[in-house]
């Protein structure tokens, strides 16, 4: 007996599309989607930006499809790869091209996906923050601390020990404190 | 900087990263639909890419096959000979064409093959 798609694990699902089930990849797109486009939204601030992330990292998946390998990783850390080296790829323009005093400007309608605009502010400032970190830095405190993945959950996207990922992210941290240092007020913390 | 500065910072960053991590977003139906339409247009049955070839591969499938490069390498190995023992007929044909015909020995080896021939 043939298992139903919505019971299928997410490879495969990936395995089904490739195969020629068009309704397998309407599934996963539900359910890997939100996700990817969350983890593009929280790191960029920005929503076109992350739209076109989320939408290039299900394109890279849709092409990987048929050379998948089960068992060689779990589609959902897969994905939080390439979405945070895409979005990594971006900061480092943005602090490239950007010139500081603008990047910290106060928010426009950019972040239009969230609500609020203290959420908007800060989703902003932690943005630019993590423009200015070294690549690995920025990529090992977005994944502990904004997607919530373990240790070796993070050691193994990046390919690197978890002692690695403690040391990364304790830098990471601590250079984001330097780098917002005299925003609390600005950032409605100051009484925190 | 005082102390409690540097402590504030820190209390602050994980207030931060704990605010940022809470704000949930959803894509909206035009994401999907573009992400929809992609991964209908990806067709898994178009044969996976292959490796370079080597460059001999490359020259041998340019060339057309085993049966080209042997006629290549029997041409050039009779070449080589013509041009180190050229028979009497080649040398009496340049001579027709020419007029005269000076054979210049560059190789110990021509010597040793005339030295053959007297015997």
């Amino acid at each position: 007996m043939t298992q139903p798609l919505s019971q299928m694990t997410d490879a495969g699902l990936l395995s089904a599309y490739a195969g020629g089930e068009p309704a397998a990849a309407g599934l996963l797109a539900e359910r890997l989607l939100p996700l990817a486009f969350g983890q593009a939204v929280r790191m960029l601030a920005d929503r076109a930006e992350a739209e076109d992330v989320a939408q290039e990292a299900m394109m890279r998946l849709w092409r990987q499809a048929a050379t998948w390998e089960d068992g060689a990783a779990q589609v959902s850390t897969w994905l939080f790869r390439v979405v945070s080296n895409l979005c990594i790829d971006r900061l480092r323009k943005r602090q490239r091209h950007v010139p500081l005093d603008s990047v910290a400007d106060p928010v426009d309608d950019a972040v239009s996906a969230v609500g609020g605009l203290q959420d908007k502010a800060r989703l902003v400032a932690l943005s630019d923050a993590l423009s200015q970190l070294p690549r690995r830095q920025a990529q090992a405190v977005a994944l502990r601390h904004l997607e919530g993945l373990s240790n070796p959950e993070i050691a193994r996207i990046m390919d690197i020990s978890v002692r690695s990922v403690e040391s990364l992210t304790a830098r990471g941290k601590r250079s984001l404190a330097v780098l917002l240092a005299g925003r609390r007020a600005e950032l409605g913390y100051e009484d925190e | 900087m005082r102390m409690n500065d540097h402590k504030d910072d820190g209390v602050m960053i994980d207030a931060l990263l704990s605010d940022v991590r809470s704000v949930q977003v959803t894509p909206d139906d035009s994401l999907m639909a573009r992400v929809m339409a992609d991964a209908h247009r990806v067709d898994h049955s178009e044969p996976a890419a292959q490796p370079a070839a080597s460059w001999w591969a490359a020259l041998h499938d340019l060339l057309g096959g085993w049966p080209t490069v042997g006629g290549m390498a029997l041409a050039g190995v009779a070449g080589l000979w013509v041009g180190i023992a050229p028979p009497a007929p080649v040398e009496n044909l340049a001579a027709g064409v020419f007029g005269t015909t000076d054979t210049v020995s560059l190789l110990d080896f021509d010597l040793a093959l005339e030295g053959l021939a007297d015997g």
